[in-house]
């Protein structure tokens, strides 16, 4: 049980009325966590589409650095909102038996179809051939470890690249508008809540998206300057 | 918290004041029901709004939803709690208790669907408002000639 004894301590200098949800007064840390996450994965993949869709070259050596810092930070979005929950060991709830007035629970679907449909499988689509010639040229754990990730897929002439390249470009122009919801979605999360008058506004998801696209980018950029740092190696230039 | 500069932090001496008691109105419309992703608070058939404490993940959206503020993260049982209406009264067919042990009466229980029930009574006899109207919220909690300042 949390130590409570500080808010006794407060209670000396109520004035006027409390409401029973005042120990609860602010959502928490974690929550604040989480929607700069989700942004920032929404951000970096932004940035990665600026250069297959909109055909960007300056932005061309950070295509995959965005892609990868959009998963990195896509596995670990919902950590906070777990950790925060009050009993994590019951989270497959949302999952199993999701409420479907719930923008929380509804919110779970986003996550799923945004993780599985655009990032990995783009991600995956993107780094194919890659997986193939890793898997003929090392050995061991290594090459066991390509080989499973190519799912068997090993054709690497020029028309099954052909391919991937057709597929990231389709990917990428539906993520595009998924990335747009999976953090308009976030805003949505706090916007439909009425009885907070500072969140309750239609502007909240574009508010979201806007600072998400700024935050992601910024981030890439933060990393992409690091690693270009880090010898011998130099970051990937886009040899894709 | 002890040092807090009390004596700086003096608020305007009100014109007017009252007593309002503040308890879950029991929204006919429920924000907490609607945003619950699991479906752990629910409205009984009876009308009243209760959290089932074995499926609540406490996630404390409701706690955020709740235009009233009456929703708390239990500290002991780590799951959201609020007013239950006293449930388990009402259900032997008792009143609540704090409308039993309200010294001057203040407080009336009911049955709403009860249509010449003493409620249903009290209600168009006399100048009845609900907490914030504009939310949509329908409380099943009125207020008898409460002031319009209050929220
Ligand atoms: S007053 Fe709050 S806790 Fe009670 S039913 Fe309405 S929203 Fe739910
Ligand atoms: S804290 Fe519990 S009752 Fe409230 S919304 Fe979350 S799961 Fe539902």
């Amino acid at each position: 049980m949390p130590d409570q004894s500080h808010l006794y301590e407060a209670l000396k200098h109520v004035v006027g009325y409390i409401y029973p949800n005042d120990i609860e007064a602010h959502w928490s840390i974690l929550i604040v966590l989480y929607p700069y996450l989700t942004g920032l994965v929404a951000g970096a993949f932004i940035l990665a589409s600026l250069e297959r869709v909109f055909n960007v070259r300056e932005v061309r050596p950070t295509y995959r650095l965005a892609l990868l810092t959009a998963l990195a930070f896509m596995l670990i979005a919902p950590l906070p909102l777990l950790s925060h929950l009050a009993k994590p060991l019951r989270f497959w709830e949302i999952l199993v038996t999701p409420h479907l007035t719930s923008a929380m629970a509804m919110f779970g679907f986003v996550y799923m179809w945004y993780l599985m449909v655009v990032l990995l499988l783009e991600i995956w689509f993107d780094y194919r051939r890659d997986f193939v010639v890793w898997s003929r040229e090392s050995k061991g754990f290594k090459k066991f470890l390509y080989s499973v990730l190519t799912l068997g897929v090993t054709d690497i002439s020029e028309k099954a690249i052909r391919f991937d390249e057709a597929a990231v470009k389709t990917i990428t122009i539906i993520g595009i508008p998924s990335a747009f919801l999976l953090h308009g979605y976030v805003g949505f999360i706090f916007g439909s809540i009425k009885a907070n008058p500072w969140w309750s506004s239609v502007l909240m998801p574009v508010i979201f998206l806007f600072s998400a696209i700024v935050s992601g980018i910024a981030l890439v950029m933060l990393i992409y300057l690091l690693s270009n740092k880090i010898p011998p190696r130099q970051a990937e230039h886009g040899v894709s | 918290m002890t040092d807090f500069p009390l004596e700086e932090t003096r608020v305007e001496k009100p014109d007017k004041s009252f007593f309002v008691p503040k308890l879950c109105n029991a929204c006919d419309h429920s924000p907490c029901v609607q945003v619950c992703p699991v479906g752990a608070t629910f409205e009984t058939p009876d009308g009243a709004v209760l959290v089932d404490p074995e499926y609540c993940i406490g996630c404390r959206y409701c706690i955020q939803a709740c235009p009233y503020g009456t929703r708390f993260l239990n500290p002991i049982t780590g799951v959201a709690d609020k007013c239950t209406l006293c449930y388990h009264r009402i259900h032997n067919g008792q009143q609540p208790a704090c409308v039993e042990n309200c010294p001057t009466q203040a407080r009336l229980f009911g049955d709403l669907k009860d249509h010449d029930g003493p409620l249903n009574q009290f209600l168009r006899e006399h100048k009845i408002q609900v907490l914030k109207p504009h939310l949509n919220t329908y409380p099943k909690v009125f207020y008898s000639g409460i002031d319009k300042e209050v929220r």
